[in-house]
């Protein structure tokens, strides 16, 4: 099997954002694997080693710069690594990224996708599902349990009240949630034998799209802007006799937080 | 001189980060209160392959330099000292078996102690011999094909743990240093036995304890290199040892920087922050400057061994700086943070007791002056 994690590259955890003229301001940020991704890339990878004819690879979209986190993710123990670069990805909405993503996916194959529930950037949660739609493939997202039988995918989600449990043939696309697996560390060797390993980065023409289908151009949405958010006014303890505390909860309520 | 990681060694030292932040800083009281050896942090480690950075491809290593090692020797120990310590000891022994050993010795001991299935001691000192190492009395006596060893090696880190222990001993003790001789010994082996673990000041991840060989038969080709090499030997290893050691105490330094920082920015006395004390901010800055001087010590030590060249000199005084001043920042971190400094629910009042036996290990400080003033006697 063609086991293929689509790997996002987004701004470290710990790394402090600013805003400067309404755009997000990236010298000094560290880029990471999306943690959610990770979870897929390791189920893959638990697949290839339960034993059979498997290759996981790794795809990225996104400017030359993800380059090193496409590799990050390959140093988990994948086979090989693609990356379609293109300074537009910044502009791409969930729409577009995930048209750039099926595109590729025609590309190079695929008999079972993995990708994270969301990106911890912008917190879409969309292109997973998108990827599938726009492949017409079966798809199941926030994905807590995975098992691979016999070409049958089952899988389990939490919903309200409960765990739904779905099966579907493969190929199929999973969206994964924490506490799906517990993601490995890489190990040295396979950081150091990424750069031994086939890595192709294709051009949106390598994968028959043009400028026109992507950005600004290709997107519904625009984003007008990035604003931090507000710094929380500290919070007041209110002391005192029951009775006046109550009163003077209700007032500020009323009148200084305006929320009732 | 080039301190600056190439893509994959940064790579390395991200992991080594990631690893220390999130495995071993919370779990440094634990292992630290355990007074027995972590094997689970210790098969990890083997597992994601940390023993191997120096020792070529051609060896199962990864073919990295001093440098990296160093660095990430660094990481790991601002999130576990002891973690760091055992890394350093237990590399220092391997690779000298690596690099002095036969091919076959190489072939036997090398790939499980690398892969972390097995834990190698470093059995120098004894109880009348430390600093004085040229004099040590451990008799190894030529017979049937190998050797019979007779002594007792003190305060041998890992201990009982250990499974392979490299020994220093004499086969001629008229021969002064020229007589010293390196051998293999197994765990398990007739006549070999531990003393009790030592109550210690610190440390307590790690067991340390005297090596007692009663009638130890040892194969001759457990012997590592030839006969009399023994102190070139463990004195090149402490070459590198040293170096560990330097940055051990670096990422000590470092951890007590970051725990009594985070402290002293929240801590309230006399209405404000204590970090807004004048005094406060000239101990933190010179605890960053002693930091960064120890960091690039030790890197120029390191860089200088991984081009091959003599660092005899700049190990030593990395080791001498860089543990000096750890003792420093570590009294300073406890003093920053008070009576909770003090007390055993912080976690810097463990990193003071570990840190003073930096100044002591792989060379006492003035045995590191005597070694720095040579070169200019
Ligand atoms: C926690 C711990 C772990 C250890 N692990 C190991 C291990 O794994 N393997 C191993 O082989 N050893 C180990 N050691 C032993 C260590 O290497 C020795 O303690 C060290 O070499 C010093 O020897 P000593 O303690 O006998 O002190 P001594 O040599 O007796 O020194 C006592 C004092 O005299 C000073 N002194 C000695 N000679 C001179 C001189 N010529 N000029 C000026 N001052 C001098 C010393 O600097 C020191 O201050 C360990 C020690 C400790 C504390």
């Amino acid at each position: 099997m063609k086991i293929v994690c689509l790997v996002k590259e987004v701004p470290d955890s710990e790394a402090k954002i600013t805003v400067e003229n309404g755009k997000i301001k990236e010298t000094g940020v560290k880029f990471i694997v999306n943690p959610y991704d990770e979870y897929g890339i390791e189920e893959a990878l638990k697949i290839k080693e339960a034993g059979g004819e498997h290759q996981v690879f790794i795809l990225t979209f996104g400017t030359e710069r993800a380059k090193k986190v496409m590799e990050s993710a390959m140093a988990l123990g994948a086979d090989e690594g693609f990356l379609v670069a293109d300074g537009s990805a910044p502009d791409c909405d969930s729409h577009t990224t995930a048209k750039v993503l099926a595109a590729a996916l025609n590309k190079i194959g695929f008999d079972m996708i993995f990708c994270g529930k969301q990106a911890i950037d912008d917190d879409s949660s969309q292109v997973g599902v998108r990827v599938a739609e726009m492949l017409s493939l079966g798809h199941a997202s926030v994905v807590n349990k995975f098992e691979l039988t016999d070409g049958k995918v089952k899988v389990e989600r939490q919903i309200q009240g409960g765990q739904e449990v779905i099966e579907m043939p493969v190929p199929c696309v999973i969206t994964c949630q924490k506490g799906l697996n517990d993601p490995r560390y890489p190990s040295l060797k396979n950081i150091m034998a990424v750069k031994k390993k086939p890595r192709t980065v294709f051009t949106l023409d390598d994968i028959g799209l043009s400028a026109d289908d992507v950005g600004v151009n290709g997107s519904f949405v625009e984003v007008t802007k990035f604003e931090p958010p507000l710094e929380k006014a500290p919070g007041r303890v209110i002391e005192g006799e029951p009775e006046d505390t109550a009163k003077e909860l209700i007032r500020s309520l009323r009148e200084e937080a305006k929320v009732i | 001189m080039d301190f600056a990681l190439d893509e994959t060694s940064e790579q390395i030292r991200d992991l080594a980060r990631d690893f220390a932040t999130n495995e071993l800083a919370p779990r440094m009281a634990e292992i630290d209160d355990a007074h027995a050896h972590p094997w689970d942090i210790f098969k990890q480690l083997g597992e994601l392959g940390f023993y191997g950075i120096i020792f070529p491809e051609e060896a199962g290593g990864l073919g990295l330099d001093f440098l990296t090692y160093a660095i990430v020797l660094e990481e790991i120990a601002t999130g576990c000292f002891n973690t760091g310590l055992m890394m350093g000891v237990h590399t220092m022994s391997t690779h000298a078996t690596y690099t002095w050993g036969s091919k076959e010795l190489s072939e036997k001991y090398v790939p499980q102690c690398m892969a972390g299935e097995k834990l190698f001691a470093f059995a120098l000192s004894e109880p009348d011999y430390g600093s004085d190492a040229a004099g040590i009395k451990t008799r190894a006596v030529k017979k049937d094909g190998g050797y019979v060893i007779n002594g007792t090696k003190a305060w041998i880190t890992f201990g009982e743990a250990a499974d392979y222990f490299l020994v220093m001993a004499t086969v001629d003790p008229e021969l002064k240093s020229k007589g010293i001789t390196a051998f293999i010994v197994e765990k398990g082996w007739d006549g070999l036995s531990f003393g009790e673990p030592e109550k210690k000041m610190g440390g307590n991840g790690l067991i340390t304890s005297q090596v007692i060989l009663e009638d130890v038969f040892v194969p001759e080709e457990n012997r590592v290199g030839d006969e009399g090499v023994g102190l070139k030997i463990a004195l090149g290893a402490l070459d590198g040892g040293r170096i560990g050691i330097a940055a051990n105490a670096t990422g000590v330094m470092r951890r007590a920087f970051d725990e009594s920082l985070k402290y002293a920015k929240e801590r309230i006395q006399f209405g404000r922050e204590i970090i807004r004390f004048q005094s406060m901010q000239f101990k933190f800055a010179d605890m960053a400057a002693k930091i960064e001087a120890s960091s690039l010590l030790t890197k120029k030590a390191a860089w200088l061994k991984g081009k091959g060249l003599p660092c005899t000199k700049e190990a030593s005084i990395a080791k001498l700086i860089s543990t000096d001043f750890a003792n420093e920042v570590c009294s300073e971190a406890v003093q920053v943070m008070g009576a909770y400094g003090y007390m055993q629910d912080y976690p810097v009042e463990r990193l003071l007791r570990y840190i003073k036996c930096t100044q002591i290990f792989e060379g006492t400080n003035e045995i590191q002056r005597i070694v720095i003033a040579k070169h200019f006697m």
